[in-house]
């Protein structure tokens, strides 16, 4: 392409006002399936690789085993960004709790100072979500087992980042 | 600018030549912020107003909200999830919240949508009392050439001045 003919295209794009960040990689959506995963006393880094680093944001619907009234699952909704300590989620539905008529729900922030994103125990026993955020070309989601013995992470769902 | 700048700038991208005019969209971009000090009049007064910066081209906003207000089980606070547009009539939220009837009664969810008439998008559930302010509207406005603003409005239902109290991450989709 000649010269001339690359400075037309980029004029006819309104490309002068725009800067390498702006053309940034494609959206990506992936599955979580974590069926039992042992993990030990402490936080746990559940990573999922994107095939593009320099993602802004992301989103995980994430869904536990325990079972809630309506006989669906319990799980939540959370949304994170580039860093860690930053993310927020609702819970759009969480477990019975035995004595209760009701079933649980709440939204939690880290820009709060709130210690978990879920109950401990939603993803397997003494288990909570505890961050979301993207790091490199990782997904980062943050568990913490607050057993002091091994215990078995359950979490699916589905995530997109962009 | 120069010409040479011209052709520098698709240099670093490979294969721009197959990009079209819709895929120079913004970048998407994470906002993470809070409000503690907005003094809310209560009814007739208009609404609280807290405008969140935002970019000049963002189209659509999606937000996370969380207040102080426990909810019945568990000690988990009431809170948001919303999509926002640069409409006033398009922003839908689901809340969580507490009824406040009773113990028992627990927690609950909802769903307000501007189109369908909704006055507010959220339970009362934003003030530093942890009750009396909603969310009632949410769009993006210009409020300059060269500005735009994710624009919350929050009503007080209370009978006094009261002060906002929550926190939000807004995500800029494009």
């Amino acid at each position: 392409m000649r010269l001339e003919e690359k400075a037309k295209f980029v004029t006819a794009h309104g490309l002068v006002v725009t800067t390498p960040a702006d053309h940034h990689p494609p959206a990506e959506s992936w599955k979580v399936i974590c069926n039992g995963l042992s993990i030990p006393p402490g936080t746990y880094d559940y990573r999922v690789a994107l095939v593009y680093a320099g993602h802004q944001v992301v989103k995980v619907i994430l869904r536990a085993t325990l079972m809630v009234d309506t006989q669906g699952h319990s799980g939540l909704y959370a949304v994170g960004g580039n860093a860690a300590l930053t993310s927020m989620a609702v819970i759009s539905k969480g477990v019975e709790i035995t004595g209760y008529v009701t079933s649980y729900m709440g939204a939690y922030s880290r820009l709060h100072g709130d210690a978990w994103l879920s109950q401990i125990g939603m993803f397997g026993s003494f288990i909570a979500l505890t961050d979301l955020f993207i790091d490199g070309s990782d997904v980062v989601l943050r568990f913490s087992n607050v057993a002091g013995t091994n215990q078995d992470l359950i979490v699916y769902g589905s995530g997109v980042s962009k | 600018m120069r010409l040479q700048d011209f052709v520098e700038h698709p240099s670093l991208h490979a294969a721009l030549t197959g990009i079209g005019v819709d895929d120079h969209h913004i970048r998407p971009s994470n906002i993470e912020t809070n409000n503690t000090s907005l003094v809310v009049p209560p009814l007739p007064a208009g609404p609280g107003v807290w405008d969140i910066a935002v970019p000049l081209d963002a189209l659509v906003v999606v937000f996370s909200m969380r207040s102080i207000l426990t909810t019945a089980e568990g000690g988990g606070k009431g809170g948001l999830n919303g999509i926002a547009t640069r409409s006033s009539i398009e922003a839908t939220t689901l809340s969580t919240s507490t009824t406040l009837i009773g113990w028992a009664t627990g927690t609950y969810a909802a769903v307000y949508s501007k189109p369908a008439g909704a006055l507010n998008l959220s339970h009362k559930m934003f003030s530093s009392l942890g009750d009396d302010i909603s969310l009632t509207d949410a769009y993006l406005t210009l409020l300059t050439p060269f500005s735009r603003v994710l624009r919350l409005q929050f009503t007080n239902y209370a009978a006094a001045n009261r002060t906002l109290n929550c926190w939000i991450e807004a995500q800029v989709f494009g």
